[in-house]
């Protein structure tokens, strides 16, 4: 469980995240929309004592400070919006990165986590990869790297930060599909800064909108991605549909008669 | 808890040997091997180049404790030539794996070892030791340039320090542009000022490995030691510092310290190899790309080639710099740069187009 309260980020000499509150029940998935620039990235960063940052923030009760960089990578593990794509790094070689907070200063991996990464890297679909480079990887074949990279971190809360930017629909189905298979197989808790609507409302428990760096709505996604709010916010008017599941979808609405 | 019970629980201590990891192993040992072999090669080409010939076979033998050398012959083997290709030997592996270091850790491939205003320092210090005319003084124009070449790097991280944004590798990166520019204003004003001394100070910029003995092997030795056990050791550490300060940092490495690890470390390598031998340009660039071209391997095999490699590289290239124009001797860094430039030029178009 993530309790996070009055969490106020500067970036610069600006506050960027003004006193947001969040808490994210163990096993579920978060996600923090809202218009570019709202804060999401730092709000996710601060969440990961990667940005510093006002305010408390806990993790299971204990408050995140009281961790070291490394403890803190134990728990929680980031996939970043846009990860540095190594030269010469093999697939295997990038996932058992992921064990760095479980090493020593001048420590090398042994035998367990060696193993650990073969098992990351069938989850994620890559193990036929393990020898590749990652820099000759596909997009979607190289977030799935990014993604086994984290879970061999053995970390039980996954941040994403717009994981699905760059990637074509099928990929970006393909990687939210495998987080989401995880998050319900192993009860990984997922916070997910993400830009698409309709992908934040077909994978989240709970959907925060963050909006010049105040939470300005947070609920179920139906309970926030409503049509008036979307438009208020995101300053164009938007149809919230309902799929032939249910499911939400979210387009923006055509704006002639608005022009007109 | 429960996903970490799950991996737990399907991990496989005790499966066979991956393919991949084998495959791994075999490429270690295969290159370590060739890397060991040219190291090799390279130390009889040096004893055995020289004014007075000896037999490779020879040499060979005497290395093994045995041959058919004379007592003169082994005389300037092991007095002469050995000291000088040993120190080549050092100097070339020194400048090899600071490079190494410095390229993964500010994730630049065009960074040497003279990139934090270490050459700068060693500069201003050789400088005013011999305008002050004490460069025949034992020890004082390797200390100076050695205390020189630590100077600059620590004021480079001094300014990156004072800056908002903290130790980031982009400010530690602009902190030595600024006081490698600042030393260099400062040498070329002293130099100015004294300009009996130019040709001695050519010297030192142009790189030397002509007077050396074993006087100079040993004072580089345990600097030099020190740094390739220790950059050795952080080979894993360079995979993680070269995915950037904010992925590093997700992944528990304190950024800043362990980065200063690397850097202090090279810089010591530096310091010692630019005491002893002044300053010889692009080693540090060219042997470790080059490795990485070759092997297209990771750190984790790149470090210790470029230790070996850098060795041989820079005993051939003095072997080249005693014989091409013998009986005189041409300065080694004008050899290194000959090779060094038109690489330098390579490195920069493939860069470019990468990024």
């Amino acid at each position: 469980m993530i309790d996070a309260r009055q969490v106020r980020v500067t970036r610069g000499r600006r506050e960027v995240v003004h006193g947001v509150s969040l808490r994210v029940g163990a096993g579920s998935w978060v996600s923090v929309v809202g218009p570019n620039g709202a804060g999401k990235s730092s709000l996710l960063l601060a969440l990961a004592a990667l940005l510093p940052s006002q305010g408390d923030i806990s993790l299971d009760g204990r408050p995140l400070r009281e961790r070291s960089a490394r403890e803190r990578a134990r728990v929680i593990a980031l996939v970043p919006q846009q990860p540095v794509v190594p030269d010469a790094l093999t697939v295997a070689e990038y996932v058992l990165l992921g064990r760095t907070p479980h090493l020593s200063l001048f420590g090398s991996e042994a035998g367990r986590d060696h193993a650990l990464a073969d098992t990351v890297l069938a989850k994620v679909d890559l193990a036929w990869a393990i020898d590749r480079l990652v820099s000759t990887l596909s997009g979607g074949e190289f977030h799935r790297a990014v993604v086994g990279r984290a879970l061999a971190q053995e970390a039980r809360v996954l941040l994403l930060d717009e994981p699905t930017s760059g990637l074509d629909l099928g990929h970006q189905v393909q990687v939210l599909d495998l987080v989401d298979d995880l998050r319900r197989s192993d009860g990984i808790t997922v916070v997910a800064a993400m830009h698409d609507l309709t992908l934040a409302a077909r994978y989240s428990d709970r959907v925060a909108l963050l909006v010049e760096g105040e939470l300005v709505a947070e609920g179920e996604p139906a309970d926030v991605l409503r049509a008036d709010v979307l438009q208020r916010h995101y300053g164009v008017p938007v149809h919230v549909l309902r799929g032939p599941d249910g499911e939400l979808i979210v387009v923006p609405a055509s704006t002639e008669g608005a022009r007109a | 808890m429960k996903h970490a019970s799950r991996l737990e629980g399907t991990h496989l201590v005790g499966a066979p040997a991956r393919p991949s990891a084998a495959r791994a192993r075999r490429r270690t040992v295969r290159w370590t091997v060739i890397a060991v072999a040219s190291l090799f090669v390279a130390v009889v080409i040096g004893l055995f180049a020289g004014a007075v010939r000896i037999s490779p076979v020879g040499i060979v033998g005497w290395m093994f404790g045995g041959g058919s050398l004379t007592e003169q012959q082994k005389a300037i083997v092991a007095e002469l030539r050995l000291p000088r290709v040993v120190l080549a030997g050092l100097v070339g592996a020194a400048l090899s794996v600071s490079g190494c270091a410095y390229q993964a850790a500010f994730r630049n491939p065009l960074a040497d070892p003279y990139l934090l205003g270490s050459a700068a320092g060693a500069g201003l210090g050789a400088t005013i030791v011999i305008v002050l005319g004490a460069a025949d003084v034992p020890l004082a124009l390797p200390a100076a340039a050695f205390l020189g070449a630590l100077g600059g790097v620590g004021l480079a991280y001094l300014m990156a320090s004072t800056r908002a944004a903290g130790r980031t590798s982009t400010s530690l990166l602009l902190g030595g542009v600024a006081v490698a520019s600042f030393l260099t204003a400062l040498q070329t004003y002293v130099q100015q000022r004294n300009t009996d001394d130019l040709r001695a100070v050519y010297a030192f910029i142009l790189g030397r490995l002509g007077t050396s003995g074993w006087h100079e092997v040993w004072l580089a030795l345990p600097w030099v030691a020190l740094a390739c056990g220790v950059l050795l050791a952080s080979r894993r550490l360079l995979e993680v510092l070269s995915l950037g300060d904010l992925e590093a940092a997700s992944l528990g490495a304190h950024v800043a310290r362990d980065r200063a690890i690397v850097v202090i470390a090279a810089s010591l390598a530096t310091a010692a190899a630019v005491a002893v031998a002044g300053l010889i340009g692009f080693v540090g660039l060219i042997v470790p790309h080059a490795v990485r071209m070759a092997t297209g391997a990771s750190n984790r095999l790149v470090v210790g080639l470029s230790i070996l490699f850098g060795a041989a590289f820079l005993i051939l290239c003095d072997v080249l710099a005693r014989t091409v124009v013998a009986p005189g001797e041409l300065p080694i860094g004008v050899i290194t740069a000959l090779i060094g430039a038109p690489f330098f030029a390579l490195v920069l178009r493939r860069s470019g187009g990468a990024r």
